[in-house]
């Protein structure tokens, strides 16, 4: 789980609200949410609640009608937008490149605006080209028209990150993308933000991109009041009401054992023999146990064979030769969902963990994962309670 | 010949010597219609040429036709009569059309159109005479009215190609942070210039059409050589004045088409 000690705050929102001239209604009521540094917090909720408003009020595209915008510890509310978009990254859903212009003069508009020399705008681009996995010499000089959606949009994050601003606004940006390119672009994009640990506010309506890009994520509803804010992890286990319960939608067991690793488990105490042994000794080991299956290793450790009774029947045979072949394996940095999908389809509805040669490790059963689950949920209720009792 | 070096010059196709060759022929295969139009004009205008030389003169007719003393000198009125108006619509419909596209003035949008729209729906030989009655005779007062009724195509074009950029590119063009001013010369001019052209093309072709009636109010112009044409029943100096005039519009629009063609940004 994400470490609770919190890092500096980046962003400070403070009361912030919008009300449109001639409504009573406010699209954003009052609200107070902390940005922290180097985390992606995603904004998620239903279509109209007011989620790309509020991402729009942090760099002042809308101007907001009350509450405080703290940018880095200074008051941000009153000073030149223009100047404030320039040390802001933003990227859109339609990317918005400027068609008349090349790929490179395109990333290049925050530090031209910025009064850059020339030969630090060109290196910069090639970097950021890089970076995006762009060949800069095919891609500098071409026109947006001549791009791919996906490439298109890698062009859009580059751009945001132009002139290396500490913060990101992302909005919906790998929304109007196919699923398999967004796929790739997500973790793309996860790959980059850990090596640049920028802060960035994402908008997305979809709770499963939230899930997979969010350090902490802030579940919406009307007028962009919060409902929950917090890591996906105790989201998941613990949603603190019907609202955030229907928005996680079913499976959110499922999601949750995503976020823990095989290696931070117990292993089961399972029986184990290794592959010379005879059929006497097998039984005697399986029968002090209390599971239906004998784990068979070969010389090098290796688990081969899930063994059970009916295959001990005093043969000549060697175990190696009995029960059934273990076809799956997993290894500890996988996580949980991983190792329940190695469990069904396993025989024994076990999974073999190994090293990375191969070498037994231990073997987790489906038990382990309902106390995981446990776990987590009461840890979550725990921290919530702790919260009630606080305030 | 101009037309090579503007070429070079706007298709920036700065690569190898050996895709020269290719490049030349993609540019000749898209733009058939702009390089084969000279080449009409200059037989059209042969045409004419023989057409005068063949056919037979009264002293009257060689008189009116006289090149040093009359065509030149009309068709040279002509001219400056339609490129001083058409400077003068661009230098008022453009900036018009970039105020009425702002959020704040854009309810004025429909009004001023609309008194635009008027302009060409009245006939040209009546705004002729209103402005002579308003500004007396001369080859200003046509440049006037000629813009007055030229305005509209320009103005509205402008408006339209303003407002058809994508509110997307603008959005991250703001989200940036280039100002609203930046925004209109960076972005929106640029991707509008196409749709601006079109009209300017179109206003060039109304103005030298128009040209022929500035004679109605001593603007000179070869309206001289029709009217007399038509007043004395003489084809051959009738003829000459119009085919001239056709002559001089169809040249007309084939520089705005390659202005057109220069001035569009690339990547559109």
């Amino acid at each position: 789980m994400t470490d609770d000690s919190a890092p500096k705050t980046m962003i400070h929102l403070d009361g912030v609200g919008k009300i449109y001239p001639g409504t009573d209604v406010p699209a954003v009521a009052s609200l107070t949410l902390d940005i922290p540094e180097g985390e992606i917090v995603v904004l998620v909720g239903p279509s109209g609640c007011g989620k790309s408003t509020t991402l729009r009020l942090i760099n002042r595209m809308i101007e907001p009608t009350s509450g405080r915008i703290i940018f880095d510890g200074d008051d941000v509310t009153g000073v030149n937008p223009d100047e404030l978009r320039r040390r802001i990254g933003y990227v859109i859903q339609q990317i918005g490149l400027f068609p008349h212009q090349t790929i490179a003069s395109n990333i290049a508009t925050v530090p031209k605006l910025l009064g850059w020399s020339k030969s630090d705008i060109n290196s910069r681009v090639d970097e950021l080209l890089d970076m995006v996995g762009l060949e800069p010499g095919v891609f500098r000089d071409r026109y947006p028209k001549e791009l791919s959606g996906g490439q298109a949009q890698r062009v859009g994050v580059a751009r945001a990150l132009g002139a290396d601003p500490a913060v990101l606004l992302m909005d919906e940006p790998f929304g109007a993308i196919d699923p398999i390119t967004r796929e790739r672009l997500q973790n793309e994009f996860l790959r980059l933000q850990s090596e640049l640990k920028k802060t960035i506010v994402f908008v997305t309506h979809d709770i499963d991109e939230a899930i997979k890009m969010g350090d902490r994520i802030a579940i919406l509803g009307d007028q962009s009041r919060i409902a929950q804010f917090d890591t996906p992890e105790r989201i998941l286990a613990y949603p603190v009401d019907d609202f955030v319960d229907d928005f996680i939608g079913s499976g959110s067991t499922l999601k949750g054992l995503n976020f823990e690793r095989v290696r931070d488990v117990d292993f089961d105490d399972y029986p184990v023999v290794r592959a010379g042994v005879g059929h006497t000794e097998a039984r005697t080991t399986l029968a002090e146990s209390s599971e239906q299956w004998l784990l068979v290793l070969d010389q090098a450790d290796r688990p081969v064979r899930w063994v059970d009774e009916t295959y001990l029947d005093s043969t000549d045979k060697p175990l190696i030769e009995r029960g059934l072949p273990v076809k799956v394996t997993i290894e500890p940095q996988a996580t949980l969902r991983d190792a329940l999908e190695e469990m069904l389809l396993s025989s024994s509805g076990h999974v073999c963990v190994v090293d990375g040669k191969g070498a037994f490790q231990g073997v987790v059963g489906i038990l382990t994962l309902t106390d995981v689950i446990d776990r987590m949920q009461t840890e979550a209720q725990e921290h919530y309670d702790q919260l009630r009792e606080v305030s | 010949m101009a037309f090579e070096a503007t070429l070079d010059g706007t298709d920036g196709l700065d690569a190898q010597k050996l895709a020269e060759g290719s490049a030349w022929r993609r540019f000749t295969r898209s733009n058939l219609g702009l390089i084969l139009t000279p080449i009409f004009l200059v037989l059209f205008a042969l045409f004419i040429y023989w057409y005068n030389i063949s056919a037979d003169k009264l002293s009257f007719d060689t008189e009116a036709l006289d090149w040093d003393q009359k065509i030149k000198k009309q068709m040279l009125e002509m001219i400056s009569i339609t490129w001083k108006s058409t400077l003068l619509v661009i230098a008022t419909a453009v900036p018009l059309g970039v105020i009425l596209t702002r959020p704040n003035y854009r309810r004025y949008s429909g009004p001023i159109l609309a008194v635009a729209t008027s302009g060409q729906a009245m006939p040209a030989y009546g705004l002729i005479v209103l402005f002579f009655v308003w500004l007396g005779s001369g080859q200003d007062t046509t440049v006037w009215a000629l813009a007055f009724f030229a305005v509209l195509p320009v103005l509205r074009n402008t408006i339209v190609g303003l407002d058809q950029v994508d509110q997307s590119v603008m959005e991250a063009g703001r989200g940036m942070g280039l100002t609203e001013r930046q925004v209109l010369t960076k972005i929106e001019l640029p991707l509008a210039v196409p749709v601006i052209l079109a009209g300017v093309r179109t206003a060039l072709v109304i103005n030298v059409g128009m040209a022929t009636l500035a004679f109605l109010i001593g603007g000179g112009g070869l309206g001289i050589t029709i009217s007399a044409g038509l007043k004395l029943d003489r084809e051959i100096v009738l003829y000459t004045g119009t085919l001239l005039t056709a002559l001089l519009a169809l040249t007309v629009d084939w520089i705005g088409a390659i202005v057109e063609k220069v001035l569009r940004p690339r990547g559109l």
